[in-house]
């Protein structure tokens, strides 16, 4: 059972507020990324925060590339610079470019990026990134960075809380969402997603929200992430730190100076110094995991600003017998390769030699590690420089040491027997059978009649849409019913008749009705949604034959608010 | 003539040419090129829409509407075109026959009865105008309309939709063309004007796959005109019709149908021909 020891399951939309567009985006410049490409990322988020939308790839391609056109600098750089015929293009016609078009301009313009400004820039990335990030829901997000691993190893899912102060409704829908949306992803694949409750002490009730996930909801650690914006010795905090301590709770802190931050000196809050007075001495038992090890640069002392990071980690590596830190987001040293990738590997081997051995954790930080690489080949590159005995210890015994779960049949740390009893409490609604390691913890019967979650019997969106379609399903499609439609295509509908598209009348005849199906089902339009601006987007949208029935469903699911999801 | 030329121009513009300032859903245009089978001649059949609606949900959802519509059959010799030219402006209120499906326990469920769903009714006030493709004469209608149309193919495939419309008739350029005693003694009179249609598909688990992507459209009009006494260019009743049996392709481009198709009878305006059979293609933009 390998463990990715760091990754993100949530959605843009789960997370998405006017201050997380202003943080990502900030995020995106420290990268390097051209003004252009940082441009279309926040139109594309500034379009969803307003009016949120299921995107399919294509629909999506479309509208970045259209975005970056239409930003000033992307002109000035196609005045200045001959760009690839197909760039060209873009900033001449792109409303009339037909999708390949696109896609060979966006191939294109990230070859010529990474050939004049080196790599980690690619619009190509950042587009992929967004591909995964705005799935729409957490399960789709988890089951992409399962897709490439074992049928039994499993994801730290790390949940993000960049609370919105000014925006009070949004940002607790989002919360609460995307705790929903996480627990959705931990049944749906059982064992297999190890979720972690977001604390950011910001948020009022941030305790008894993190009290309730871990003791009822099936939550297996803690996730900090002060340069959010909170630091770190203080009394919230310690409160925090206790309940983790005495509930047997594991923790992983965001310790770097990079990744999210509101502004410089909230950065500084993730510096592992501020941990000092934290620990209790000596020998403390809280499992902590400081993730990205302060840096790629500093265990292997090739970046001077990293240096004492590492080695306050390390430090506390000496005094406390359950500090961690994890590998995650570590792409400096593939980028330059050369003596920083041999310095790195051999202070990464010289560490798993000593008496550090087992305090390392393999991880990625997928997806937001695809600004610069998928997920896959972050596995096989590690996996290509490390031994097979040194990338067991990574990513498998030391993770699952970490986590509390058991090597060698000893019993189950407190919060994996607690996630395990939350599992059992659902076993009869499940989307798999359980990874091996909750089977040979569990005596349940698992019953898998959980669907998947892009269709769902528990969405109100999704049966909105089925039941409005299904006397439209002809007779010889309609299988095993709710279950089987999810991917019928809009075509084989009645509605849609012989044509490419239906009439606009007849369109809006559908739409109008769809709509009033979501309001019998008790659906609101989203906040900026009306009416009059949700009917075209759904006449538009029926009028797709290539668009499946489970498409609608997420669009509903993006248009309207139902009963389970009004705050 | 100038008149009625500027008006099926527009209109047809109206319909056809995108808008701006609309939704792009709100828009269609389809073009069907066509070889006429029995004396060969080729010809172009063009059909757009434009609709502008103001909406209303609840239970029978509906819609105030404004909408241009134009349907060109033309064919290399104008002369041999057995239809009309057909473009027209209307707007009214079109209402679902539909009430949606509620829950049957505390939370909606897939086992939820179906809702209630038999298409649509429209009530339309407008003008259209309708002319040989050569030109020579036109009418004018100013009238309301009845409409009824369905979306459920299958299930009602048995269901025609219907329009009856009621119209004030102005015929334009009616008088005494070549002199030959073609003389309008009334060119306004009013129309009673009834279409009638059936979409059938073949998707129906006892036909073979490769029939499946079938259908069958079968399309009927009957009018009776009166007070309208220019019976050399005019009918003042009759019948006509038109059977059409078309392959669906899904990926084939912007071909998105071949078909052949007969259309015979009789239509307000005389025409030199009542009948011809077609086969092309549609193409879908």
């Amino acid at each position: 059972m390998y463990i990715n020891g760091h990754a993100h399951i949530f959605t843009l939309q789960s997370v998405l507020s006017r201050e997380a567009i202003t943080i990502m985006a900030g995020r995106l410049r420290r990268l390097g990324l051209h003004d252009f490409v940082v441009h279309a990322v926040e139109e594309l988020l500034d379009a969803q925060l307003d009016r949120p939308e299921y995107l399919v790839e294509d629909e999506l391609l479309v509208r970045f590339m259209r975005a970056m056109a239409r930003s000033r600098s992307f002109r000035e750089l196609a005045g200045r610079v001959q760009l690839p015929v197909e760039v060209r293009l873009l900033s001449g016609a792109a409303d009339q470019l037909e999708v390949r078009t696109m896609r060979a301009a966006l191939d294109r313009l990230s070859s010529w990026i990474d050939a004049n400004d080196g790599p980690g820039k690619s619009p190509f990335d950042v587009f992929e990134t967004l591909r995964i990030a705005l799935q729409p829901t957490i399960p789709r997000v988890a089951d992409k960075l399962l897709s490439h691993l074992g049928p039994d190893d499993a994801i730290i899912a790390l949940m993000m809380d960049i609370i919105a102060e000014t925006e009070g409704e949004r940002d607790r829908r989002n919360f609460l969402g995307q705790i929903r949306g996480t627990m959705d992803a931990v049944l749906a694949r059982p064992g297999r997603v190890l979720p972690f409750i977001a604390v950011n002490p910001r948020r009022g009730d941030h305790f008894e929200i993190m009290q309730r996930a871990i003791e009822e909801q099936g939550f297996v650690g803690v996730k900090l992430y002060p340069s959010l914006g909170y630091e770190m010795p203080t009394t919230p905090i310690r409160r925090v730190l206790d309940y983790c301590r005495a509930a047997d709770v594991p923790i992983v802190v965001h310790c770097t100076a990079s990744g999210f931050s509101r502004d410089a000196e909230s950065a500084g809050y993730a510096h592992p110094k501020h941990w000092l007075d934290l620990f209790a001495a000596p020998r403390d038992t809280l499992r902590v995991c400081f993730a990205h090890c302060g840096g790629w640069g500093g265990f292997c002392a090739q970046d001077a600003d990293q240096i004492e990071w590492a080695e306050t980690i390390l430090s506390y590596m000496d005094e406390h017998p359950h500090v961690f830190a994890d590998l995650s987001y570590h792409v400096e040293m593939m980028m330059r390769g050369g003596a920083a990738e041999t310095a790195y590997f051999a202070a990464l081997k010289q560490l798993l030699a000593g008496p550090h051995a087992d305090r390392i954790i393999f991880g990625t930080d997928s997806w937001l590690l695809r600004l610069n690489i998928d997920d896959a080949a972050y596995w096989s590159y590690f996996r290509e420089k490390c031994t097979k005995p040194e990338f067991d210890r990574l990513a498998s015994t030391t993770p699952r040491r970490f986590l509390g779960i058991p090597i060698n049949g000893e019993p189950p740390a407190p919060n994996i027997a607690r996630h395990v009893a939350y599992l059992e409490e659902h076993a009869d609604a499940v989307g798999a059978q359980p990874a091996r390691w909750v089977r040979e913890l569990s005596s349940a019967t698992w019953s898998v009649t959980r669907t998947d979650t892009e269709w769902s019997r528990n969405n109100y969106a999704h049966v909105a849409a089925y039941n409005y379609f299904k006397s439209q399903i002809p007779p010889r499609l309609r299988g095993h019913g709710f279950d089987d439609a999810g991917s019928l295509r809009l075509r084989q509908l009645d509605y849609f008749g012989s044509g490419r598209r239906p009439s606009d009348t007849k369109l809006k005849g559908s739409a109008r009705n769809l709509m009033a199906q979501c309001v019998a089902y008790g659906g609101r339009p989203e906040a900026s949604y009306s009416d009059a601006t949700i009917q075209p987007l759904l006449v538009e949208l029926l009028a797709n034959g290539d668009r499946s029935l489970a498409d609608v469903g997420a669009s509903l699911d993006a248009l309207y608010l139902f009963g389970p999801e009004v705050v | 003539m100038r008149l009625v030329l500027g008006l099926s121009v527009i209109m047809t513009l109206a319909a056809a040419v995108p808008d701006a300032a609309a939704q792009r859903s709100t828009q269609e245009l389809r073009i069907r090129p066509a070889l006429v089978v029995d004396e060969p001649m080729l010809g172009m059949r063009l059909t757009a829409a434009v609709t502008r609606a103001q909406l209303h949900i609840g239970a029978y959802p509906r819609d105030w509407f404004i909408a241009a519509s134009a349907d060109a059959p033309l064919f290399t010799t104008a002369e041999r075109n057995p239809e009309t030219l057909r473009g027209r402006l209307h707007g009214g209120l079109q209402l679902s026959l539909f009430r949606p499906s509620t829950p049957v326990g505390q939370a909606p469920s897939p086992d939820d009865p179906e809702p209630w769903n038999y298409g649509y009714v429209a009530v339309q006030l407008g003008a259209g105008v309708e002319a040989p493709q050569a030109l020579g004469t036109a009418d004018i209608t100013v009238g309301g309309a009845l409409a009824y149309e369905h979306d459920q193919y299958h299930r009602l495939w048995f269901v025609p939709e219907l329009r009856i419309a009621y119209d004030a008739v102005f015929c334009v350029d009616c008088a005494a063309p070549d002199g030959a005693g073609a003389i309008a003694e009334d060119d306004t009179g009013w129309r009673v004007d009834g279409e009638i249609g059936w979409s059938v598909p073949a998707d129906h688990a006892w036909v073979p796959g490769a029939l499946k992507p079938f259908w069958l459209r079968l399309r009927g009009r009957a009018f009776r005109t009166s007070g309208l006494h220019v019976e050399p260019v005019r009918n003042d009743e009759g019948l006509s019709g038109s059977a059409e049996l078309a392959y669906r392709c899904d990926r084939c481009g912007p071909v998105h149908e071949v078909y052949v198709r007969g259309h015979d009878g009789r239509l307000p305006q005389q025409l030199r021909e009542k009948r011809a059979v077609t086969a092309g293609v549609s193409l879908f933009f």
